[in-house]
């Protein structure tokens, strides 16, 4: 979804950032279930998922001046993904969660340990889901960003690196490791994956 | 790379297309002869796919600020909704004490509703005949209009009382309830009072909360 390629779209961008309240109401309601949906993912679904989210918004519309990107929906999840990662931090501060998340050392590979379903034939099933998302929540906060941004929301390792700030190399690291640590845990609770 | 050598930590990267083309070349080579790592691609597959289908979670509120200035009209119809709503609170205990006056003059004779209403019925008539003169206040239109429908409400009350004495002699309470209740007008029944209360309590607090999004 880029300015380029949807001249209606380019209308309403150009339109809030002439000061057009109601073009930049349009466009967040376009993004506002997904970025929910990722600071949900990043702090806990909630009050705190929903205030970072609406302290986004009004960010991006006190700053919608200074958006000259291609991509607008790359700049709100960049805003969305800063301030939700910031809140972590935030809450580690104030001693709320351990101070040092749990990290899987040298990304390793589980291996599978009992026959178990075949991951491919589960990759519908409610239960592979619900550990999937316990999983997520063990994935150290910046890793499990970057697995979402591309899993979910679909975005480049290019697009990614450039809403955390960080180098290319780092992207490519912390999706693999996220992926790998939720792919372990699947594995760990009776999932054989495909090598079985 | 040679095929020897798995390359497990390129295969999210090359599973998203995003290594360049010498490496990505390397790899496909290497995954043609490894059925371990192609083994492995299809976790990390079978994983993303997993994480792409998970339910969404829904925000219990609307996130996306207001940015555009509320209609004009929209803080005068708060206020109006406002006081409606107080008059109205306050018409619903006066008439509902009113009522239960009522009740109390007549006493516990179940069949003395006719005379109640009709000394009611009367001196509402009285009142409206003394603030006729002064003809300005919404009150005193209203206590006329009370006046005149109670009148005429009270033959078929009586009648009602009347003929319900008998048969209500098993069921004193139902008698008790209709002889002592406000008369059947609509405009001094405490539940009308309610009614238009609660609607306007909640058309105010819904106009407030927009107004405070704005």
């Amino acid at each position: 979804m880029t300015s380029s390629t949807d001249p209606a779209l380019a209308a309403l961008i150009e339109r809030a950032r002439a000061g057009d309240g109601r073009a930049f109401e349009e466009l967040a309601r376009r993004e506002e279930r997904a970025l929910y949906r990722h600071a949900a993912r990043i702090v806990g679904p909630g009050p705190d998922a929903e205030d970072v989210v609406q302290d986004a918004f009004l960010s991006a519309w006190r700053s919608i001046r200074s958006f000259e990107g291609t991509s607008f929906r790359a700049w709100l999840f960049r805003i969305v993904t800063n301030r939700a990662l910031d809140r972590i931090r935030s809450r580690r501060r104030r001693a709320e969660l351990p101070l040092e998340p749990p990290v899987d050392a040298d990304v390793a590979w589980a291996e599978p340990v009992a026959p178990g379903p075949d991951l491919i034939e589960i990759a519908s099933g409610k239960e592979a889901l619900a550990i999937v998302e316990q999983a997520l929540k063990g994935v150290p906060e910046e890793q499990r960003a970057a697995l979402l941004l591309r899993d979910v929301e679909g975005f480049a390792y290019e697009e990614i690196a450039l809403m955390t700030n960080t180098e290319i190399g780092t992207v490519k690291s912390r999706i693999h490791r996220a992926r790998l640590a939720v792919r372990n845990t699947l594995v760990a609770r009776g999932w054989r994956g495909s090598a079985g | 790379m040679s095929t020897t050598e798995h390359p497990r930590g390129q295969l999210s990267a090359y599973l998203d297309g995003a290594l360049a083309a010498p490496e990505r070349l390397a790899v496909e080579g290497h995954l043609g002869s490894c059925a371990d790592c192609r083994a492995r691609l299809g976790d990390l597959r079978a994983t993303a796919a997993l994480i792409a289908r998970l339910p969404d979670p829904m925000p219990s509120r609307r996130l996306v600020p207001r940015l555009a200035a509320p209609p004009i009209w929209l803080a005068p119809l708060r206020t109006l909704t406002t006081l409606a709503s107080g008059v109205s609170v306050f018409l619903f205990l006066a008439t509902a004490l009113l009522a239960n006056v009522g009740g109390l003059a007549t006493g516990s004779a179940t069949t003395a509703a006719a005379p109640a209403v009709a000394p009611a019925a009367s001196v509402g008539a009285q009142s409206a005949r003394g603030a006729q003169p002064a003809a300005t206040a919404p009150a005193a239109l209203s206590n006329a209009d009370t006046a005149k429908q109670a009148a005429t409400a009270t033959p078929s009350g009586a009648a009602f009382s009347v003929t319900q004495a008998p048969a209500s002699a098993g069921a004193p309470e139902t008698a008790t309830e209709r002889g002592g209740g406000a008369p059947p007008t609509p405009i001094t029944s405490p539940w009308l009072w309610l009614g238009l209360a609660l609607v306007t309590g909640i058309a105010a607090f819904a106009l407030q909360r927009r107004l405070r999004s704005a």
